[in-house]
């Protein structure tokens, strides 16, 4: 089968407090630069075999749903390229 | 009668904990159980203590809800169990889904160590058999993400379900942001699963429970209306 490589940029929803955000964003402002809505998130990359690159994305979707993001915070953006 | 306290890689907690239990029900069996082939089938109470199980990894708790000792955690609350989650334990309570909510980190961007002051609301637990509603209890918190996050319908489902355990709270049981130390939603410290069997809190009832450390509020909750100490509600 073939090999798929998955990026997961998980950040927190819309309207969910950012306190590692708005940290990074004061620092930013004491170093002199005007950066705004500054947000932390996560990036969370693995490799899966999968029939096609619709499976794998099927396959990568219940893992996030399963384990991976927290509905109830986070929300994510799924990019899937052959290997 | 058996209390069972799991352990995880990275759990913290498990040894004061032991100790307390042993302190708080005279006559027990308590034991620390490895979480990898961990059995509760002779457990009447389990307890998932503090600490930074799976090293926080991913999300605080998440990876431990995932795993197979958390079946047997659900197996024996579906036998009518009493289940006490505390710091770490209730966030993986939350990741397990058996608990509502979720965690972020505290709204002062760091870790709070400290005594609060907690308001026992009006819930009905045996946990809080030992407590009226409107007591205020002395225990410490030690958390980093301790900002229990709710929605609005959330939390009032919560509260008209009784479900609401403890509040932060000041000397004379006045709540408000003042005494809020990690920006949880309406300053809720501990809540209860449905029926009242589940706990999940995140101030520390083993750090208070040892008569050496001078405090004592916190045996109430981990004697869970067992004690033969108790007498008329009060230890």
């Amino acid at each position: 089968m073939p090999e798929y490589r998955a990026h997961l940029q998980v950040r927190l929803r819309t309207g969910v407090l950012d306190p590692a955000g708005q940290a990074v964003g004061h620092a930013l402002g004491d170093l002199g630069f005007a950066a705004r809505d500054v947000a932390v998130g996560k990036l969370l990359e693995l490799t899966l075999e999968a029939a096609s690159l619709e499976a794998a994305d099927a396959e990568v979707r219940r893992m996030a749903a399963e384990l991976l993001v927290n509905p109830v915070l986070e929300d994510y953006d799924l990019e899937i390229v052959p290997r | 009668m058996r209390a069972d306290i799991l352990v995880f890689p990275g759990s913290n907690c498990d040894i004061d904990t032991e100790i307390a239990l042993r302190e708080a029900l005279p006559g027990w069996q308590v034991e620390r159980q490895w979480h990898d082939g961990a059995d509760l089938s002779e457990s009447q109470f389990c307890v998932l203590p503090g600490g930074f199980a799976y090293g926080d990894y991913l999300r605080a708790g998440a990876l431990a809800a995932r795993s197979p000792a958390i079946a047997e955690v659900r197996r024996l609350i579906g036998r009518g169990g009493l289940v006490l989650g505390i710091c770490n334990g209730f966030q993986v309570l939350v990741e397990a889904g058996i608990l509502p909510g979720a965690f972020q980190a505290n709204t002062v961007q760091h870790f709070v160590c400290r005594d609060v002051q907690l308001r026992v609301e009006g819930a009905s637990s045996p946990f809080l058999a030992d407590f009226a509603e409107g007591d205020v209890l002395t225990l410490p918190i030690a958390h980093q993400e301790g900002n229990y996050r709710l929605t609005l319908d959330e939390y009032r489902r919560l509260k008209d379900e009784g479900r609401i355990a403890f509040t932060y709270c000041g000397p004379q049981g006045e709540t408000g942001e003042t005494y809020n130390p990690n920006g949880s939603t309406a300053g809720v410290a501990g809540v209860l699963a449905e029926g009242g069997r589940v706990l999940g809190m995140m101030p520390h009832p083993e750090r208070a429970a040892w008569p050496a450390l001078g405090r004592k509020d916190g045996l109430g909750i981990l004697a869970a209306s067992f004690s033969p100490r108790l007498e008329g509600g009060k230890l």
